[in-house]
């Protein structure tokens, strides 16, 4: 199996080269922010909010939370995508040379599960790198500690290894040349999931919306309803984090079990 | 005596796709010879291998690699095969060395330095991206990996189609090479019927998903014949004899499965010895207009 966790990294060498670029690009643009929220122009729009009492504290350090979250995305992102290696195997046909090498279907599955876990590990420990580095620029601001910058990076791991693992699914379901597809089916299976499991609140959600395009955005509540609803989603998710590493790993197992069940009982697909 | 070992046995295998059927086909290749097989294009070559391979199963019967049936664990019996595919099927952006590393990750008996002095004596940079190899080089590449495992038995599907005569010469000599060793066996599947006659020891044929012919090369070559005659001679020729008629320029071609029995019987006539291709038309042709009888 040594082997073709090899070859996956060898598929994955220019993803890697623009993960090594994008790091230092996220590290600097963080940096950025986190100095302008200290001293630049987020730092005076912070204070005249506050003076004019139209922004609280907590709408301002959501706010970094979101902005940082997304830039600490991005490593990650493009690290941790299995549909690449599939396509890579496909592009080339090393399916039928994989068959023909002294290693079971099982090991074969395998080692595209360790290749993006080695990945996602290597994406965690960057991202756990740059909330180190801003916690201590931001060490004299009460703007966000290293604990909810870890938290955040559980939960950007937790989604992207949940997408992964369903990505690496419905690629052996779909078979080879399908990666677009697979990718399309997860993002829809979990959109499915997560409205069915949080029904309520998109029926809350939805009414908001409703009425919040019926008023008009130029009105002052009009947006009030939308920023406020996506804080409350990420405070959700964060509650949460918990149960969302526990639905990760149970997610990833299952999905590997699946894999290797479908990849023999399909056989050639790997 | 020591018995002849077969390195391939496959014994009645059906394989089903609704469209095609692999009709109960047997077959073996002993020990140290070269098997050609060979069938038209879509004949069930390819089905064969991968059943072979265990890259797919069987609806009914069994497969034996080495003596050892592929269900118990036909990974394991795949570090003694090396495999040679019409297509490369390595990443373009791979190099001999990246190959290397991988390879010599994954087979025990991996042999860089016999892997590297294959890729000297086939003149491929070792350095160059495989994706910028001619189609030439990618089969000889693919050959350099399939040798360098110690592998015992060479399964090879359509490894010279598309190649030019040199390169194909080429690749016949190699082959040549290996199966000096007296352990070392070839299945080499190909429609080139030319290659075959160079260098296979038995042949088996496919048509349709069945097995129409199997055996030695030679003995096949031997006994079958084609007999010219006008179309008014036919009539005399015994239908046991005749596998199947075709017609010619001056009258018809009639292919006999026994020459020294058509001359004995028929000292009129001339029996010309037959070559594979030959055979193999006749087989396919007469295939079709039995299937067309029946339907």
């Amino acid at each position: 199996m040594k082997g073709l966790l090899i070859k996956n990294l060898m598929c994955m060498k220019k993803r890697i080269y623009v993960f090594a670029f994008l790091f230092v690009g996220v590290l600097i643009m963080a940096i950025m922010y986190v100095v302008s929220a200290k001293y630049g122009n987020i730092a005076l729009a912070y204070q005249n909010a506050l003076a004019e009492g139209g922004e609280d504290e907590f709408n301002i350090q959501a706010l970094s939370e979101i902005v940082l979250l997304v830039v600490m995305i991005l490593p990650i992102a493009e690290l941790v995508d299995g549909t690449k290696l599939f396509a890579s195997d496909s592009k080339a046909g090393f399916a039928k040379v994989a068959a023909g090498m002294p290693l079971s279907i099982g090991k074969r599955v395998s080692s595209f599960f360790a290749t993006t876990l080695i990945l996602l590990g290597v994406g965690i420990a960057a991202d756990v790198f740059i909330a180190f580095v801003l916690s201590v620029v931001l060490a004299d601001m009460a703007l966000i500690s290293f604990g909810d910058f870890i938290l955040s990076i559980v939960v950007i791991a937790c989604v992207m290894a949940m997408l992964n693992a369903l990505n690496m699914l419905f690629c052996i379901i779909l078979g080879p040349g399908k990666e677009q597809k697979a990718t399309e089916t997860t993002i829809t299976v979990i959109t499915i999931g997560l409205i069915l499991i949080n029904i309520k609140k998109v029926i809350w959600f939805a009414k908001n919306l409703i009425i919040t395009l019926s008023k008009g955005f130029n009105q002052a509540e009009g947006p009030e309803v939308e920023i406020s609803t996506v804080f409350d989603i990420i405070g959700w998710i964060k509650d949460k984090a918990a149960v969302l590493l526990i639905v990760t790993l149970a997610i990833s197992a299952l999905s590997y079990v699946a894999s290797i069940f479908i990849a023999k009982r399909k056989r050639g697909a790997v | 005596m020591d018995e002849i070992r077969n390195v391939i046995e496959v014994k009645n295998v059906t394989k089903d796709y609704g469209d095609f059927k692999l009709d109960n086909i047997s077959f073996a290749v002993p020990e140290g010879s070269v098997c050609g097989f060979i069938g038209q294009n879509g004949a069930g070559k390819t089905t064969t291998i991968r059943l072979i391979l265990d890259v797919i199963r069987a609806d009914a019967g069994e497969v034996f690699l080495f003596g050892e049936n592929i269900k118990n664990d036909s990974a394991k019996l795949r570090e003694d095969i090396g495999i040679v595919y019409d297509e490369m099927g390595f990443h373009e952006f791979m190099t001999g060395r990246d190959i290397n590393i991988m390879m010599k990750n994954i087979y025990k008996n991996w042999d860089e330095k016999a892997f590297f002095d294959y890729l000297n004596k086939f003149a491929l940079p070792a350095k160059k991206k495989c994706g910028d190899f001619s189609r030439g080089m990618r089969m000889k590449l693919q050959i350099a990996v399939a040798l360098s495992h110690n592998a015992k038995l060479l399964i090879m599907d359509e490894p010279t189609s598309g190649l030019d005569p040199i390169v194909r010469n080429e690749m016949i000599q190699i082959f040549r090479e290996y199966v000096v060793e007296e352990d070392h066996s070839i299945l080499l599947s190909s429609h080139i019927t030319a290659d075959l006659e160079k260098l296979a020891d038995t042949v088996v044929f496919i048509n349709g998903g069945k097995i129409v012919l199997a055996g030695n090369k030679d003995d096949m070559l031997e006994t079958h014949g084609l007999v010219k005659c006008k179309k008014e001679e036919l009539d005399s020729i015994s239908k046991s004899l005749i596998v199947n008629v075709q017609p010619g320029v001056y009258g018809c071609e009639v292919l006999v499965n026994d020459r020294a029995a058509c001359e004995k019987l028929y000292p009129g006539m001339v029996v010309e010895p037959a070559n594979l291709e030959e055979i193999m038309l006749f087989y396919v042709n007469k295939a079709a207009e039995d299937s067309k009888e029946a339907r």
